[in-house]
């Protein structure tokens, strides 16, 4: 069990937390240009990295809030949490990068 | 031609848990029917309603904000609950109507959507923890504090009222399960005796 802290509400329980997966995934700005393959590159491929990975969490018993939140994968430490629309914070960007995690 | 009668979902129903009668260990109450409004607005249009119900809002995250008339419980960062005891809830959504002008505000009453358990005594604080993964100490959730959260498999709005006096609502499909939850966990404090109400 995660102990995962709501921009809002504090520390909680994942178990009131829904996981909404990887984060900062963009919808295509001109989906009529995708070939299937790319297309199905934006709906069904994610990064399954060792390290840091950015994800977005909804606070579905408690603040009913989305964020998004870097977790290191290999022992599940959260690293930051910051807002929906922001980009993860430049430290763990370039760990992330490094590692190819991308 | 007769009246209409307005049932809550538990039918008042009390019970007291412990092994000596003179003393329980913890009780369990519905309590009656009462107004209660969900608020979304903004922390500035929320500013404007809270004059005209005599509230200080927005208030601090997960804390009550008591009026002369109701409560408000701010549960999200633009997410209020209003409770009062008088279960009309005309005079409150119209004093939000006015206060709300040209704001972008919902305010609905979802007075029948909820059943309403009172958790008191000094074993309350136990019985919840045994199925609401809050941290209860009253250094994380003291008097005043209020949430969403879970009590086992259905969702809850916990208001702590006092160190061993808590508020739940509960959506009313889930009353009776949230009230056998809790008669079980109780079970552990001594033999339930059922509660004659005036
Ligand atoms: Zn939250």
């Amino acid at each position: 069990m995660l102990r995962i802290p709501c921009p809002f509400c504090g520390p909680r329980a994942e178990i009131e937390f829904r996981c909404g997966g990887e984060a900062h995934i963009r919808r295509p700005a001109d989906p009529d240009a995708l070939s299937d393959a790319e297309w199905a590159d934006y709906l069904f491929m994610r990064g399954n990295p060792k390290g840091v990975h950015f994800e977005r969490w909804f606070h579905a018993h408690g603040c009913q809030r989305w964020f998004n939140l870097a977790r290191d994968t290999v022992g599940d430490r959260i690293l930051a949490v910051y807002a929906m629309g922001a980009e993860p914070p430049a430290g763990l960007r370039r760990e992330a990068e490094v590692r190819g995690d991308d | 031609m007769s009246e209409p009668v307005l049932r809550t979902p538990l039918g008042l129903r009390a019970v007291v848990f412990g092994r000596r009668p003179s003393a329980p260990a913890v009780r369990l109450e519905e309590a009656p029917a009462a107004v209660r409004v969900g608020l979304r607005a903004s922390a500035e249009d929320a500013a404007r309603i809270g004059v005209a119900l005599g509230l200080d809002l927005p208030g601090p995250p997960l804390r009550a904000v008591t009026g002369e008339l109701v409560v408000a419980l701010r549960l999200g960062p633009e997410e209020w609950l209003l409770l009062a005891a008088d279960p009309d809830p005309r005079p409150i959504l119209a004093a939000i109507a006015g206060a709300a002008e040209g704001g972008h505000v919902a305010a609905v009453d979802l007075g029948h959507r909820f059943a309403e358990i009172l958790v008191s005594g000094p074993a309350a604080p136990e019985v919840l923890a045994a199925g609401c993964p809050l941290d209860l100490d009253p250094r994380f959730a003291p008097p005043g504090f209020a949430s969403r959260t879970l009590l086992g498999k259905c969702e809850i709005l916990l208001h702590r009222l006092g160190e061993n006096r808590f508020r739940l609502l509960v959506n009313r499909s889930f009353a009776e399960y949230c009230w056998r939850f809790l008669e079980h966990a109780a079970l552990e404090f001594g033999t339930p005796a059922p509660v004659t109400r005036s």
